[in-house]
């Protein structure tokens, strides 16, 4: 082969394979959206830095994948949930149990998403519930069950879906939360 | 040969390197571009309640009504103005075109309400006709604006799409000029009241229906949908807050907390004390209202424009209009 044509394939390979490696890798290490959550709270996930300016590229990428024009922490913060607290993927065919004490913020909500990051279709159109649709038990705590099949009290219908998260938003969150997001008591979320 | 591999596998890792970087802060613009792209741009969109099928922006949530203005202030601002509900989280955010959030603002932190801002481009010039406007640079041309209200229950939908309604994005800094044509300058359309025995009048809107006044009551109107009310009474009280105090009472309204006063004078000169008010009504709703006090022959005008916010907005800016046609006769 001769030299001139050599060092043109070369080339080609080079910038062929230097296009899939580093594209597809960027495209895999912000869908590793998991990873770039650097606060942990039993099977609840964050980044302070979500919606900042202070973001780094992978964090901004999977935010805008994932939550799109999400607010600065100081504003809200939101806690992101793909597992249960034994760290199992959340499965539809499943029904959990999320048990806990309202979050210390103005206001709160827990909503469920379908694989697709929108909200899962079903006839109630419910969809989430908050600090100010909840209901109590006589203990002070509140329990959600998430199912595909009706039950009674704070229900949230999983529809047919089959994977699906859970976001938890506490809005002007108290400074017990800001101080600690890594420590503070949140709901749990218990397989049944 | 060796060299060669080598040399090629370097090349391989500096491309990819590359092209690594450059795909990631692509990413957000790219999709910040596509999000711009469903909307009409510089032009305040007001969805409607978020269900299953809103899928413009992923995880959105179900208990906040959006309005969403996807910006361009290149050439010229964008001036928002926007009502703030009284008794809900609010906030307005904007998001530059890689998608950072470089502002947002409460119902707490707001200064006005209505609340004013002008959006200019960062490096642009300042807008000199902005008056009361919070100016807000935007670090890049383009991006979204995003205004979130918080809907407390299902029954309150109607009233969070009036006050959804009352914002508005418009291009270029002044404020919106007021038609002054057909109202004499006022936001409303106004009927009036004349009073002969105490010779004062004052203005109200059109549609709002007289009612018949009772103890020293002397004047009531309330708008179709039973709120917001006007009541006119004349008492024989020392102070001002003994007068609004024993007015309100004696309309059966309880847990009455009344504001600072502060001392204004009206169009016509008429000196006058002006206070807002918190109670709640005979029937246990929470009220809001806005008290205007003005001494004549030895008594007190006392006037009260009063909101049950559950039904209609606590609307500050159409309260104080009214309170402004006051007018005693000279």
């Amino acid at each position: 082969m001769k030299k001139p044509v050599k060092i043109t394939i070369t080339v080609l390979i080079i910038l062929i394979l230097g296009s899939i490696l580093g594209v597809g890798s960027a495209f895999l290490s912000y869908d590793w959206a998991g990873n770039f959550y650097n606060v942990k709270n039993g099977p609840w996930q964050t980044n302070l830095a979500i919606g900042s300016e202070t973001a780094n590229p992978y964090l901004r990428a999977a935010v805008a994948v994932h939550g799109l024009l999400a607010l600065q922490q100081s504003e809200t913060m939101y806690y992101h949930a793909y597992t249960d607290d034994d760290g199992k993927l959340l499965n539809a065919d499943n029904v959990y149990r999320i048990e806990g004490r309202a979050p210390d913020s103005r206001w709160w909500s827990i909503t469920v998403y379908g694989e697709d990051d929108f909200l899962i279709p079903n006839e109630l159109n419910r969809y989430s519930y908050s600090s100010n649709s909840i209901s109590y038990n006589s203990d002070g705590k509140f329990t959600i069950i998430l199912s595909k099949s009706h039950r009674d009290g704070n229900w949230l219908p999983l529809g047919n879906t089959k994977r699906f998260s859970l976001s938890l938003r506490l809005y002007n969150p108290g400074e017990s939360i800001r101080r600690n997001p890594a420590n503070v008591e949140l709901p749990k979320i218990i397989r049944e | 040969m060796r060299r060669w591999i080598l040399f090629s596998l370097v090349g391989v890792l500096i491309v990819a390197v590359i092209l690594h970087i450059v795909t990631l802060f692509i990413i957000p613009l790219n999709i910040m571009n596509n999000t711009m792209s469903k909307y009409p741009v510089n032009k305040l969109v007001k969805s409607p309640k978020t269900t299953a099928q809103s899928r413009n922006v992923v995880r959105p949530s179900p208990d906040l009504v959006y309005s969403i203005c996807c910006y361009d202030v290149s050439k010229e601002p964008i001036r928002f103005t926007a009502k703030i509900p009284t008794d809900t989280y609010w906030s307005v955010s904007m998001y530059q075109e890689n998608s950072d959030n470089f502002f947002v603002l409460n119902d707490r932190q707001a200064k006005s309400n209505p609340v004013e801002i002008v959006l200019v481009k960062q490096g642009n010039p300042v807008p000199s006709d902005a008056g009361n406007a919070q100016i807000v640079y935007s670090p890049t041309s383009r991006g979204i604006l995003l205004v979130r209200h918080l809907l407390l229950s299902e029954d309150r939908y109607p009233d969070l799409q009036a006050i959804q309604k009352q914002s508005s994005v418009k291009i270029g800094s002044a404020p919106i000029a007021v038609t002054p044509v057909q109202t004499g300058g006022l936001p409303f359309e106004p009927a009036e009241y004349k009073n002969s025995v105490y010779g004062f009048s004052i203005k109200y809107p059109k549609e709002w229906k007289e009612a018949p006044p009772s103890g020293n009551q002397l004047f009531v109107a309330a708008a179709p949908a039973r709120v917001p009310t006007i009541s006119i009474s004349s008492r024989d009280e020392t102070s001002f807050s003994d007068a609004i105090n024993n007015a309100l009472k004696n309309a059966g309204n309880t847990e009455i907390n009344i504001g600072p006063r502060k001392s204004v004078q009206l169009k016509d000169g008429t000196e006058a004390v002006q206070s807002t008010l918190k109670f709640k009504v005979k029937s246990g709703y929470d009220a809001d209202a806005l008290s205007m006090g003005v001494q004549k022959d030895g008594k007190w005008i006392i006037t009260i424009v009063t909101t049950v916010t559950m039904a209609a907005p606590y609307d500050e800016s159409l309260f104080s209009a009214i309170m402004d046609t006051f007018q005693l006769n000279k």
